[in-house]
């Protein structure tokens, strides 16, 4: 989602080490309180902008498989684009050095030689700089906040402390939103799978352990989730190649004549 | 309402062992453990009594009396004796039966220490009136955060729901099952379906749990759950 209608809070830390130390524990606080992943993230980038010298626009960029990048927040669509432009060429700070360095630092994106295809296509970012910085590593997975600045070199070492102290914060946080979700997002994924089952066993007459072996087979043809079909069956009342099959079977349909 | 048939024998987990721990220092009769996020979506903990599971399957059905209470407030509820507090849920008072064994409760949330949510509750419960003193208050609130850190971790770990992804029709999810099937023949949401649900189990002065696990077996017509169609 795109937070800048959060707000960004009302001081800027700038050099003032103290000033710095009241809003990291305010962050701290706020980071706390906030019971899901998503207001854990728009939270944590939103001040990250306001905190970290240089950075006027910022996103949390979650990595999959190494390979596709998902935007989890962004305070612009310039932050949110750099996302899409590395998962569009294969090749960018979130798809490899962020794997390895708690913190890359960009001057230029334009004249950056580690990932040439992106360089090549800075313009479109329309920001010098940037700045990535780690959230967490689970194996070929990756979360980083990444902050961009719009002129070059914008980023300087206390950025990049600074940055590190927030994300250390933002990984906490998000470590512990993520757990309370995990026993919120099963128990509802039981129920979840519990409806599905009892659909099939009214609809075709089966037994629950016939209904659940059922998902399970169209859970492996069709390589998704047992609770994702699961969930479409009991929003949509219609098992996902079903629909494929009708809608494969209205296109090939002639169109209807006149009545 | 029937009592619970049998009981369930399944040994108790984690959550129930480490109550086992703390039983000798505060002292109960009985004691249940359940994973919930609101009334909705629930899952009693493997060696929870069932007599209180029950009544926790009977608080669900009516949306009424202290682990409901518990859940909206994520405030413990504490209770001396049972009978001289039941007009607080006087709709549970009148469905709980006679012979109801529990005198003096605790009701307590288990609240994620960091992110403060409320991922179940634990109830403790004597069959005399023997107050909890406030220092057994103090160990069931530590004991209320042990098992919510134990909930937590399971709950990341799999192990805790491990049961609904590789157990077909053994994994004590028969409501879901029921307002699936209901869902189904009436061709309405599953909201409507529980609404449903919960008005026959009302009317029979039974849970909806047990309900559900009557239609399962066959001895109940899902028709009349379903009541009258309208349109």
């Amino acid at each position: 989602m795109d937070v800048e209608a959060l707000g960004t809070p009302h001081t800027g830390a700038g050099g003032d080490p103290a000033a710095l130390a009241w809003e990291l524990a305010h962050l701290a606080r706020t980071l706390q309180t906030s019971t899901s992943p998503e207001a854990v993230l728009d939270r944590a980038v939103t001040m990250a902008v306001a905190l970290v010298p240089g950075a006027q626009a910022g996103a949390i960029s979650l990595v999959r498989r190494r390979r596709t990048i998902t935007c989890a927040a962004a305070t612009s669509p310039a932050a949110r684009h750099l996302d899409d432009l590395q998962t569009e060429l294969g090749q960018g700070p979130c798809l490899d050095a962020a794997f390895v360095h708690r913190s890359t630092r960009v001057d230029d994106l334009a004249a950056e030689t580690r990932w040439p295809l992106l360089a090549a296509r800075a313009d479109e970012v329309g920001m010098a700089s940037v700045l990535c910085l780690q959230l967490f590593v689970e194996g070929d997975d990756l979360g980083a906040l990444n902050l961009l600045g719009t002129e070059p070199a914008a980023f300087t070492d206390a950025s990049e402390h600074v940055g590190l102290l927030l994300a250390a914060h933002t990984a906490v946080a998000l470590a512990d939103a993520r757990q309370l979700e995990h026993t919120q997002r099963g128990l509802l994924h039981r129920d979840l799978i519990g409806q599905a089952k009892g659909i099939l066993m009214e609809r075709h007459k089966l037994s629950a352990d016939q209904a659940f072996a059922a998902l399970s087979q169209l859970s492996q043809d069709l390589n998704r989730k047992v609770v994702d079909i699961a969930a479409d069956l009991a929003d949509t009342g219609e098992l996902p190649a079903r629909r494929s099959a009708a809608r494969r079977h209205q296109s090939e349909a002639p169109p209807p004549g006149p009545r | 309402m029937t009592a619970p048939a049998g009981g369930r024998a399944a040994p108790p987990g984690p959550e129930l062992l480490v109550c086992s721990a703390v039983r000798g220092a505060v002292g109960w009769d009985r004691v249940a453990v359940i994973a919930t996020d609101g009334l909705d979506h629930r899952l009693p903990l493997t060696g929870s009594d069932p007599v209180l599971a029950h009544w926790g399957d009977l608080q669900q059905s009516l949306a009424e009396g202290p682990g409901a209470d518990v859940l909206t407030t994520g405030a413990a509820v504490l209770l001396d004796d049972l009978r001289a507090a039941s007009w607080l849920w006087p709709v549970l008072r009148a469905a709980t039966p006679e012979a109801f064994p529990v005198h003096s409760l605790a009701v307590l949330p288990l609240v994620g220490r960091r992110a403060g949510g409320v991922v179940g509750v634990l109830a403790v419960a004597r069959d005399a009136v023997v107050p909890f003193t406030e220092p057994q208050v103090g160990l069931l609130t530590a004991l209320a955060d042990l098992l919510a850190a134990v909930v937590v971790h399971r709950s990341a770990s799999g192990d805790l729901f491990r049961e609904a992804g590789d157990v077909g029709a053994t994994s004590g999810d028969e409501v879901s099952v029921v307002l699936g099937m209901l869902a189904e023949r009436l061709g309405t949401r599953a909201d409507e379906a529980l609404a449903r649900l919960r008005a026959f189990a009302f009317s029979a002065g039974s849970t909806i749990h047990e309900v559900a696990r009557t239609v399962l077996e066959g001895e109940l017509d899902l028709d009349r759950v379903a009541g009258p169609r309208w349109g």
